[in-house]
């Protein structure tokens, strides 16, 4: 059972309640019947499985296993996943944790890895899985416990979340008892970006006078435990609230947004200036030249008079929509399955300034009420809604598969972005053409048509 | 008498039920000639040593002087006696001039023991260490998943799942991506049940507000679909069950617990379509549904043939089932029904109209077509198996004439290309082809059969997953690096493994988990279509190997050749500059003496490499090793020099 209290849980209903009041008064659903989310495990595989030295350890029922081993194999890493499965009977024996731990010690036994990490889905987490009964370490292995049953973390971002903030912790308390110092010098980003975003981010930053300690999630183990080192936390994602809990508490000073777009890196030096403590007359000079540099390429690269709509996941979709604004797109939607917070906070206002409808927490029916009522000239959005944008025309893709997957900070983020959406809006006669062919067939999707039609 | 392949591995010490694997019969493989020397049997006794010397074709073969003489066929390598020659000139004396087996001293043997295990270890095959008990990824899902998969594909149900937002996401928005390319399962709605349905609530009324929310939407959209609310894990292992709220407020809609935990994909699937049937008297019995109309097309009741086909989620189903339809159409029978594929609920009466009913999968549709009462037939695999399929189907229908003519008529044009191959040269690799195959029941022993039995090619291991749901995958990925099959057909889990171990193998896609887009028609591995379908995928993997094999050389980035023979050069090494000097170098390290344990070593390890790519290797391998050991500046080849040249060589 997860850890928090009964009156989170019910402040949680009455703020689901009261989201859902609101709801049926616009004469919507209250009612969500496709929340917009990968099973949010995934997000915790995706960090562990990339982390050379670590061997995940995945605790649900079969089910839960062969589809987060599917998808973790195709969008994680190629790495085998240790995956007890339990039968009823086990779930509900005393010695479920004990199974556990031994599996735990016969890869610790046969592997020999720097960490473990286990994870728990909903039927462990529910039938009384105590991972707190499992040892911290054993030998040189450092297990590391993280709980992301579906029901109580709700986005697959927010399970990285978990992953990233379980594994800072256990570094802080290893060096609080070794007496090491944590909050030394530079800055840590936290976030998936691109692999060159954080090189970017350090040409950058040497100009305050500062260096990147770290970047996570990250491949290496040794980088998360030089994560601690740094003086500040940059999430450059909104949804790290655990992990910057964690840093708060080991002394790093939390850094929201990123320096996407002219007026975003603007904001993003000047902030880091401030929690620096420098000067702000100098630190203006030298948020002035890089928010130059990236206003110098968006005049380049240009999206003028066109209309997009973005959904995604994981809050970097705001990030995303700022940058398109600024390169001249009219953007009027923008919805994320995370939570709104500290981290989304500058970036929702800035949207809202400019007449962009933010929703947080959406629904996938949100999305395709958008589509249809204000069809964009392009749709950036999960996989199941390109479908609904591409059976209408309109030239869509996946934000993770396109998006997540090219640089966006600083001057170097607006080209390929800009550039690669310029390319998708060109192609928009062959959506069409391809909507014209499959019109008269009328194909209900992945609806194969009934024998009799074949003969 | 089956001969045990020169490269196969003893698997005699590792425990086979840990493994959990069927082991097929190994495939006889024809002694090639000339391999073996007949005096070998006289001169030693020891059956080892006859096979280390009988089997390595080509290898070297030490002499007195120690010196090895590489590249020498047995034959060859029988050390010329020049001064006997001389004395028995009329040859005479047969026993002189055959080869003579070295003796090997006891010191000796227990050395060459001690390498092999070294290399043993190499290739993770460490004896005496007891099985790790480490359960490593998942091939086959649960009972939820099972009856999910097979209830949405008809196109007039709708279910509702009532379990939290991962049991939707993964199977109806994430996997059906890559097992069925499609975007998502779009008759499915799920609870979405949090933590406050989980510990204080009950799912109920959120199962309540889903299931009128898809009624309103059908109304909306004029559609009559049938409801089923399915059960997950969760919703199980919480004691959610809603038959009572149900039958109170949608009498209409059906509860289905779909045992996630007790049954397994497949299982599920199979239980799931004897439901649907049995639900469906059920509900005609009872009022509550019409029977079916009339089918809108022509067709002879005693010619009338149904599938029991496949559902969402099942590996290359779409071309199988197409083929399996052409197939039941060549035997003379009347398609009549495809169920659940293709199937509505309101249909489904047809199930009883038909003469005989085909089961695609040995793993699920046997119960129904049990109670159906009518003969079935299993989907088949090969060539024999499909004609005696298609003669059966002709009997049980009355049809044999169609039947024998369709045959002859396949014969002549779908499967005339592997009656070309056989007779012609790529059919020349089978013998020496090893393959591994991880698959469901009907692929495991289909394509057994068909690449095995009918084609000769050489299985290894052979995993039927229905019998052996609890693989111990850890052992699986030792024995495939330890086996190095030249093809490997399995699934995604298998595909890692290979890479892990930098197998030379090739993979081919074969079961589930695996990303791949298989919705052409046109690639079926049942059937006749099949049979050439497959064979033409082994072939072009056998010549992908071989591609990879032939020597090339690289170029760096400057476009400058990288080394001779695509070899990378050791850092310290002199560059060869001039060609003579190049080849002046060549010929050099073939007179590098060898340790007599590098030797054996290096035999040890080449015969881990597929046969097809063994040539290659041991080339590679040899230079690689006496380059290191001239790096080193050392007079001989060491056992370090060789281990220190096997990742140019082997990864």
């Amino acid at each position: 059972m997860s850890d928090k209290p009964l009156d989170e849980l019910k402040a949680g209903r009455s703020i689901n309640l009261a989201a859902k009041g609101e709801a049926a008064q616009n004469g919507k659903s209250d009612c969500s019947m496709h929340s917009a989310t990968m099973c949010p495990a995934f997000g915790a595989l995706r960090v562990t499985m990339r982390i050379e030295g670590l061997v995940p350890v995945l605790v649900g029922a079969v089910g839960c296993l062969y589809g987060l081993d599917f998808v973790s194999h195709f969008y994680a890493a190629n790495k085998p996943i240790v995956s007890p499965s339990l039968t009823p009977r086990e779930l509900v024996q005393s010695d479920l944790t004990d199974k556990v731990l031994d599996i735990v010690k016969e890869v610790v036994e046969h592997e020999n890895p720097r960490m473990i990490a286990v994870m728990s889905l909903c039927t462990p987490e529910t039938s009384g899985l105590h991972l707190e009964l499992i040892p911290r370490r054993i030998g040189q292995t450092e297990i590391i416990p993280m709980r992301v049953p579906a029901y109580s973390v709700p986005t697959h971002a927010e399970a990285k979340d978990v992953a990233i903030s379980q594994i800072l912790k256990r570094i802080g308390e290893n060096n609080a008892a070794a007496g090491v110092a944590s909050a030394q010098d530079g800055l840590v980003s936290i976030g998936e970006v691109f692999p060159t975003d954080p090189v970017q981010l350090q040409i950058a930053i040497s100009r305050l006078g500062i260096k990147m300690q770290a970047a996570l999630p990250s491949k290496e183990i040794s980088t998360y435990y030089d994560a601690p080192k740094a003086k500040i936390g940059a999430l450059l994602h909104p949804f790290y609230d655990r992990t910057a809990r964690e840093l708060r508490e080991q002394g790093l000073k939390i850094l929201h947004s990123a320096p996407v777009g002219a007026e975003g890196t603007f904001s993003w030096f000047m902030n880091l200036g401030r929690l620096l403590e420098l000067p702000a007359h100098e630190v203006r000079d030298i948020a002035n030249d890089e928010a130059n540099k990236v206003a110098d390429e968006l005049e380049k690269s240009r999206l003028d008079g066109t209309r997009i709509m973005i959904a995604g996941y994981e809050g970097g979709e705001l990030l995303f929509a700022r940058l398109m604004i600024e390169a001249g797109a009219t953007v009027t939607f923008v919805s994320t399955s995370v939570r709104a917070g500290a981290g989304t906070k500058e970036d929702a206002e800035w949207l809202a300034e400019r007449g962009v409808k933010v929703i947080f927490r959406k629904r996938h029916e949100d999305d395709i009420e958008e589509l249809l009522n204000n069809p964009p000239d392009l749709c950036i959005g999960s996989s199941n809604l390109e479908a609904h944008a591409k059976r209408r025309g309109i030239p869509s893709v996946y934000f993770t598969n396109i998006v997540s997957a090219r640089p966006l900070l600083l001057s170097s983020g607006v080209r390929p972005l800009v550039e690669q959406m310029k390319l998708i809006l060109s192609q928009t006669n062959r959506y069409t053409a391809m909507r014209d062919f499959f019109a008269d067939a009328a194909i209900e999707v992945g609806v194969r048509e009934p024998i009799s039609l074949k003969q | 008498m089956p001969n045990k392949d020169s490269f196969s591995v003893d698997f005699d010490s590792m425990d086979e039920d840990a493994l959990g694997i069927t082991q097929a019969v190994t495939t006889k493989t024809p002694v090639a000639n000339g391999v073996k020397p007949k005096a070998v049997t006289k001169v030693s006794g020891d059956p080892m040593e006859q096979e280390d010397i009988g089997e390595a074709e080509i290898g070297f073969t030490p002499d007195k002087t120690g010196v090895s003489n590489f590249w020498t066929t047995k034959k060859s390598a029988t050390p010329a006696q020049p001064e006997k020659l001389d004395k028995n000139l009329g040859y005479e004396d047969a026993e002189e001039h055959n080869f003579t087996r070295r003796k090997v001293s006891k010191g000796e043997e227990s050395q060459r023991e001690h390498i092999r295990a070294s290399a043993s270890r190499i290739f993770g095959e460490e004896e005496g260490k007891k099985t790790p008990n480490i359960p490593l990824d998942t091939p086959v899902s649960n009972g939820y998943w099972g009856a999910m998969f097979t209830f949405t594909c008809m196109s007039d149900v709708e279910v509702v799942v009532d379990a939290p937002v991962g049991c939707y996401s993964l199977p109806a928005t994430a996997t059906i991506n890559y097992t069925d390319a499609l975007p998502e399962i779009g008759n499915l709605a799920s609870s979405n049940i949090t933590e406050v349905e989980v510990t204080l609530d009950g799912t109920t009324r959120r199962v309540m507000d889903a299931v009128r929310r898809v009624k309103e939407r059908e109304e909306r959209a004029r559609q009559k679909k049938h409801l089923i609310v399915v059960s997950s894990q969760e919703s199980e292992l919480i004691g959610s069950d809603h038959v009572m709220s149900l039958q109170r407020k949608h009498p209409d809609v059906i509860y289905f617990s779909s045992r996630a935990f007790e049954l397994d994909e497949w299982k599920a699937r199979d239980v799931s379509l004897l439901w649907l049937y049995q639900e469906r008297k059920r509900r005609i019995a009872a009022g509550l549904v019409e029977k079916s109309p009339p089918a809108d097309f022509a067709s002879t009741p005693t010619h009338r043939v149904n599938i029991i086909s496949s559902t969402y989620s099942c590996f290359n189903s779409y071309a199988d089932l197409h083929e399996l339809e052409r197939l039941v159409r060549g035997a003379g029978g009347d398609l009549y029904y495809s169920f659940p594929f293709g199937a509505k609920f309101a249909d489904m009466d047809r199930l009883d109209e038909s003469a005989v009913n085909v089961v695609m999968y040995r793993e699920f549709g046997d119960s129904l077509a049990k109670e159906l009462g009518k003969p079935y037939l299993f989907a088949p695999f090969g060539m024999q198996e499909t004609t005696e399929f298609v003669l059966q189907l002709g009997k049980l229908l009355g049809t044999e004439e169609q039947a024998k003519a369709f045959v002859a008529k396949e014969k002549r044009e779908t499967l005339l290309p592997i009656w070309d191959i056989w007779l012609g040269a790529p059919q020349d690799f089978y013998n020496t082809t090893k393959l591994a195959i991880i698959a469901n029941e009907s692929y495991a022993l289909g394509l057994k059969r068909f690449l095995g039995d009918e084609l000769g090619m050489e299985i290894g291991t052979v995993i039927n997953r229905q019998k052996s749901n609890d693989t111990n995958n850890y052992m699986l990925r030792n024995r495939l690096q330890a086996e190095r099959p030249t093809v490997v057909m399995g699934s995604m889990n298998e595909r890692i493994y290979m890479a892990e171990a930098g197998l030379t193998a090739r993979f081919i896609p074969a079961a589930l988990p695996v990303p791949f887009v298989n919705r052409s028609v046109g690639t079926p591995y049942m059937g006749y279509m099949g049979a050439v379908y497959v064979i033409q995928l082994v072939t072009n993997a056998i010549f992908d190997v071989l591609f990879d094999i032939l020597p090339r050389e690289r170029r760096d980035a400057t476009g400058l050749p990288a080394g001779p023979g695509g070899m990378r050069p050791t850092a310290n090494a002199a560059p060869p500059a001039q060609s003579e000097k190049h080849s002046a170098k060549l010929d050099e390290l073939s007179e590098l003496k060898w340790r007599d344990e590098a030797k054996t070593i290096f035999d040890q390890l080449l015969e881990k490499v597929p046969w097809v790519a063994r040539i290659s290797a041991s080339d590679k391998l040899r230079q690689a090793a006496v380059s290191e050991a001239r790096a080193a500046n050392l007079e001989e080849v060491t056992v370090e020099m060789v281990m220190k040249a096997l990742p140019q060589v082997m990864r």
